[in-house]
């Protein structure tokens, strides 16, 4: 089979761009990006959301505390997006087909997403400097702990934000939107100098 | 006489004499120091006439030193990066800045347009009202001759010229939280910040000028027997060393909006020659802060008097200001005129740095111990109970006339002294800076005792401190701060401890000012300016008052008072005064207008920051690069960017569109539809769901099949239209019109969440999830034959309307036979990843059948041919029948708009219907031309409907439209003409059936 293409394909070469190109100093952020190999939301009706965040936490060995809490281990990432609404992103390739075993239609919907959102991961000590450049969230550690997530916009793009690390985020963006997105962050970053790994 | 700068070794004030600074002002060359503003240097080196008023063009010098000025406004560098009205007081001095005074031509020195002053009272409040709207003189109207003088008017008028050129540099938005937001960081605003700072509050404390510590820099008061500077100093280090504290110095706090909610313009780089690579050049912080502590301060207020305006005559603080911080004095022999002991305060700081205070003038008969000793202590002699009647001099300050005030008459004595004086300091009091409390809702409250309006109470969060509440001398303000963080502190649940007032030493001055803003006399004589920046003087109020002009939002907008880049910092009170004392009204029963943001003017980039070139994000297809690379002309459709057409060598659209569109009617083609709006749609009740979405039946859809729905608005209008496939029981994807995917989605999210909550339906976008490729033509199936794994493409295993699911290269793919064009065709579904994969598939696979790729103008040529309707003709205005679709709109269930479509507004007759148009002369038909009887194209007659789509039929040969025609289908048949007055055409056409190609639907069904 093809070669899945990235709407980022060519745009994201390896090395340091920004403030500090041409400088031999620690890059205080990193940019990547990923495309997800299985990305599904699963919608739980209003009375049976309590078994479809069951079958999830059986399924994914992870569990839900409600909230924006978005816990993860190395094989699942579960994403609560909205009441009753989970994006679930997997290292493996036929989740949304296991899903649709589990949770049949009485109980929610399984939507396959893998083409429709990319990933791109910003670390480092700037990152949250240059994501608030353009998202109205309060990153503050307090605020957005560690494995908090939240659906938000910047300019018009849908995103939805996760933070997987003290000073590292994943963020989710549409496939179609994710040049227009990129050449903001490009933008955004070149004030701090910035790494693409 | 001039301003100069103090010969001081020690290096004092906020300069650096190390650093030698070259600037240009007007092409000439002068030179700085490190830290000057560029009023502080142009003081320095002696220039003080900076600009030419706005009506009359008198000389004008620097007034203040702050953001309040209302005189030095000046162009700054030149070409792109010129901008202009900005104020010379805010200026960072850097090596090689251009400045261009305004206003003036040649020069300020010597100005034609200074010929304006010879207008006299023609020129007054009100001028542009009379003039352009005067009354009938013989045959004409003063109106019409006055038009013919406008363009010359406008041209004379205003300040500043923008540039045209496209400004190079970026500008950026942040957004940050804070638990305070601290507003101004003089005594009032250091005390606030330590406080919350120890109590663990996550705190900004912004400030607008590049130093913090706003009044204690360069004043000669001590704390803690420390001069106030070095207070200032070690309070700013301690807050500096806190982690919870975030400064941001050169930001000024422009807007209070809701939910506690502000703008600050960060000024980044403005003080440098152009930003650093990658630097921003100013950035909005949009703040959002549980509380905040206004502690933003006071602004000087002026006296009036007659010359009031003449260089060399400024704000006593600004000149202590100067002085203090710049080590420039205004003048070599400087005298003081003022109504209260702050004045006083200035002088002696000022003669502290070595600048000469000869005399005082204070209309006030009675002066304090304190103010006395200050003068005895800087060898000024006092003239107690006098005013300043007038000024001499005309591009500098060179005497003044003073003499006994009455404050019965409120008038001064016609006998008058003679001094000499090459700068006259003025304190009229002062006005709290209650700008961001008042844009959000807050009333001001008149004081009488300050003679100034204060913050009132606050409407939601925010706590005043310092002179903003009149809470004026260091004891005071460090006292009412310390409150204002206590309560703010306490508000967000912190602990707080109690506040150490800091000790000051010199602090009994009289700081309410007598009440008097205006001196008149017994004769007029010369002008009297109360707003300098738009040349509005006391007898311009008077004016506005005797012609009927009382209240304040009509004396503003009658006399201009308070407009323009100043927003009247100096001069709303004294124009509020002067209009009360006309209406014997105290000013509050005048009123005062509310502040809107900015507090100062702001850049409109810094407004826009990222999001400029466009106005909105842009989507791309996953074989976006691929049509770029074929040298396609991407055109945007919604936020989409699609390929027009692909321009062989020296094709135009028109040609390539006709060839693209006869491949297909003749062979094969292929285009990108990934663009198309398209919803999964999940749930026990989803067939339900679509059943009463569409207005056709949708309930007995067979599984492995699509169907075209129609979506109606609630009143009965057409609203949208698609294709809905059946994958399973419950799972259908519909796909709607790349225009309308969003509201259509917003549409059914809608009644799912509040009409029918009770259907187990769920949407989900799905667009960018599958990329779209539609086959269109007779050999579409041949192509897909050679290249499909797992479909069998017969006519009769694969009808049309059914949806199959294989594999192409191994990428899994939905496909769906469904013609847009009227021809053979198939959409072609994939992961979009897989998107370009699947396209390079299917392009090789038609290589054989001589396949091309077609754009969005072959697309439409091939629709309007057919007669499918698309966006021109789904305008919102149009019904099913309308349309000739009143067969898919059901009588025997409920949808949505299945009520009010019956109404009879809907059912007359005299409905505009859609017909075609074929051009009889072999002319185009124009888009939006309307269709009529006449052939006089001079005089068309009445409309009878309009052009909603053309272009030009490969397979008519001719030119041909999409229309709707009041009764069109019954005018099939008759010759009309299409008349398009603004482009100048008017040719014949015949009205004929919109289904132009293959009525019966024998290709798309063969």
């Amino acid at each position: 089979m093809a070669d899945r293409i990235s709407p980022l394909q060519g745009l994201l070469i390896k090395g340091r761009y920004g403030k500090h190109a041409d400088m031999d100093i620690a890059s205080e952020l990193v940019i990547s990006h990923r495309m997800c190999t299985s990305l599904v939301q699963v919608n739980a009706w209003p009375d049976t959301d309590g078994k479809v965040r069951a079958t999830l936490q059986r399924s994914t060995e992870l569990k839900l505390v409600g909230g924006s809490k978005s816990p993860a281990n190395k094989d699942y990432t579960i994403l609560p997006v909205g009441p009753g609404r989970y994006l679930i992103e997997a290292e493996i390739d036929d989740l949304e087909l296991q899903l649709r075993k589990r949770i049949v239609s009485d109980q929610g919907a399984v939507i396959g997403l893998s083409h429709a959102r990319i990933v791109i991961t910003l670390s480092g000590a700037k990152a949250t400097w240059v994501l608030s450049k353009g998202i109205a969230v309060d990153f503050s550690p307090g605020d957005f702990p560690l494995c908090s997530c939240v659906a938000t916009s910047h300019h018009d793009i849908g995103l939805t934000i996760r933070r997987t690390d003290d000073d590292r985020f994943d963020i989710f963006v549409f496939t179609s939107l994710a040049r227009s997105f990129w050449q903001w962050l490009e933008k955004a970053a070149g004030e701090v100098g910035y790494e693409i790994e | 006489m001039s301003g100069y700068r103090l010969d001081r070794s020690d290096n004092g004030g906020r300069i650096d004499r190390s650093k030698h600074l070259s600037f240009t002002f007007d092409g000439r060359s002068y030179s700085g120091f490190q830290g000057d503003t560029l009023a502080s240097a142009l003081l320095a080196n002696g220039v003080m006439v900076l600009g030419r008023s706005f009506k009359y063009h008198r000389p004008r010098g620097l007034y203040s030193a702050g953001p309040e000025e209302p005189n030095a406004l000046v162009t700054l560098r030149s070409g792109n990066r010129s901008e202009p009205n900005i104020r010379a007081t805010e200026i960072e001095l850097f090596d090689g800045l251009e400045a261009k005074s305004q206003n003036c031509w040649p020069s300020p020195k010597f100005d034609l347009m200074s010929i304006n002053q010879l207008g006299g009272n023609a020129l007054a409040a009100g001028f542009y009202y009379k003039t352009f709207m005067g009354p009938k003189i013989a045959f004409n109207r003063t109106t019409e001759v006055w038009w013919q003088f406008e363009k010359l008017i406008r041209r004379a008028a205003g300040l500043g010229v923008a540039p045209v050129e496209a400004d190079p540099d970026h500008y950026e938005r942040m957004h940050a939280w804070c638990d305070l937001l601290i507003v101004g960081s003089g005594p009032a605003g250091l005390i606030a910040a330590e406080m919350a700072a120890k109590s663990g509050a996550n705190v900004i404390l912004c400030e607008q000028h590049p130093l913090l510590g706003g009044s204690l820099n360069g004043t000669g008061d001590t704390i803690n027997s420390l001069d106030a500077e070095d207070w200032a100093k070690s309070c700013i280090a301690r807050l500096q060393a806190f982690d919870n504290v975030r400064i941001l110095t050169r930001t000024t706090v422009q807007g209070y909006f809701d939910d506690n909610i502000l703008q600050a313009i960060e000024r980044v780089a403005d003080h440098k020659p152009v930003p650093d690579p990658h630097e921003p050049r100013q950035r909005s912080w949009i703040i959002s802060a549980k509380s905040v502590v206004v502690a933003t301060g006071a602004i000087e207020r002026p006296m009036v008097f007659s010359g009031n305006d003449r260089p060399g005559i400024m704000l006593a603080d600004s000149a202590r200001r100067l002085t203090c911080e710049f080590d420039v004095v205004p003048g070599k022999n400087i005298t003081v005129f003022t109504n209260n002991d702050t004045a006083y305060l200035a002088a002696r700081d000022i003669a502290k740095c070595g600048g000469n205070i000869s005399a005082i003038f204070d209309v006030r008969p009675e002066i304090s111990g304190e103010a006395r000793a200050v003068a005895a202590l800087i060898g000024a002699e006092i003239h107690p109970g006098t005013a300043i009647s007038r000024t001499g001099g005309w591009q500098r300050l060179s005497a003044v006339q003073y003499g006994n005030y009455d404050f019965d008459k409120k008038r001064v004595a016609p006998q008058s002294h003679r001094y000499e004086t090459d700068c006259l300091l003025v304190s009229g009091g002062w006005s709290p800076a209650i700008h961001l409390t008042s844009q959000f809702g807050g009333q001001p409250e008149w004081s009488d005792e300050l003679q100034a309006f204060l913050p009132g109470k606050p409407t939601r969060n925010w706590r005043g401190a310092g002179a903003t509440v009149g809470a004026f001398g260091l004891e005071n303000t460090f006292i009412s701060a310390a409150k204002a963080a206590e309560a703010a502190l306490e508000d967000l649940g912190l602990e707080t401890k109690p506040a150490l007032i800091p000790e000051i030493d010199g602090n009994n001055f009289n700081l309410a000012p007598a009440a008097v803003f205006e001196i008149r006399r017994e004769i007029k004589r010369g002008k009297s300016f109360v707003d300098l920046q738009h040349d509005v003087t006391a007898e311009d109020v008077r004016l506005a008052h005797r012609e009927g002009f009382v209240s304040v939002e009509h004396l503003k907008r009658y006399t201009t008072l308070g407009m323009a880049t100043d927003q009247g910092k100096t001069s709303n009170v004294t124009g509020l005064a002067i209009m009360a004392d006309a209406r014997g009204e105290k000013i509050p029963g005048v009123g005062t207008t509310r502040f809107r943001p900015p507090y100062t003017p702001v850049a409109i980039g810094a407004i826009a920051g990222e999001c400029f070139g466009h106005l909105k994000p842009y989507r791309l297809t996953p074989m976006n690069d691929w049509h770029c690379d074929r040298g396609a002309n991407m055109v945007a459709n919604g936020l989409w960017m699609r390929p027009e057409c692909y321009n062989l060598s020296g094709e135009t659209v028109e040609q390539a569109t006709i060839r693209e569109a006869r491949t297909v009617r003749s062979g094969v083609g292929l285009v990108d539809v990934s663009t198309l709006g398209k919803i999964d749609i999940q749930g026990p009740d989803a067939a339900e769901f679509l059943n009463r979405v569409y207005s056709n039946g949708f309930a007995k859809l067979p599984i492995g099949k699509a169907r075209y729905g129609l979506m109606l608005r609630e009143d009965g209008f057409l609203f949208d239209d698609g294709t809905t496939w059946r994958f399973s029981e419950h799972h259908y994807m519909m796909t709607t019109t790349t225009a309308n995917a969003g509201p259509v989605m917003a549409h059914m999210e809608y009644y799912l969440d509040v009409i029918w909550p009770e259907l187990k339906v769920s949407l989900v976008s799905i667009t960018d999830e599958w990329a779209g490729i539609a086959l269109a033509g007779p050999k579409s199936r041949a192509v897909l034959e050679t290249c499909v794994t797992g479909v069998e493409m017969s006519n009769e295993a694969f009808p049309s309307m059914g949806v199959r699911e294989g594999t192409i290269d191994n990428i899994p793919v939905k496909i769906a036979r469904l013609s847009f064009s009227g021809e053979m065709a198939f959409e072609v579904y994939c992961g979009a990843h897989y998107g370009q994969a699947l396209w390079d598939g299917l392009m090789e696979a038609g290589k054989p059948f001589d396949i091309v790729p077609y754009g969005l103008e072959a697309l439409t040529t091939l629709r309007i041919e057919k007669g499918h309707v698309a966006g021109p003709e789904l305008n919102g205005r149009t019904t099913a029948d309308d349309l000739g679709l009143g067969q898919m709109v059901s009588r025997k269930k409920p949808f949505i708009g299945s009520i009010l479509v019956q109404r009879d507004a809907l059912m007359e007759n005299g409905r505009e219907q859609l017909v075609a148009v074929k051009s009889l002369d072999g002319q185009k038909i124009r888009g939006g031309g309307h269709v009529v009887v006449s052939s006089d194209s001079a005089n068309p007659g009445e409309s009878l409907g309009h052009i909603t789509s053309a272009c030009y039929s490969p397979e008519l040969e001719c030119y041909i439209a999409l229309g709707l025609l009041k009764n069109g289908r019954s005018r099939i048949g008759e010759k009309l003409y299409i008349t398009s007055p603004l482009r100048g055409s008017h040719s014949p056409v015949e009205i004929i059936s919109p289904h132009m190609v293959d009525p019966k639907g024998e290709r798309m069904h063969g």
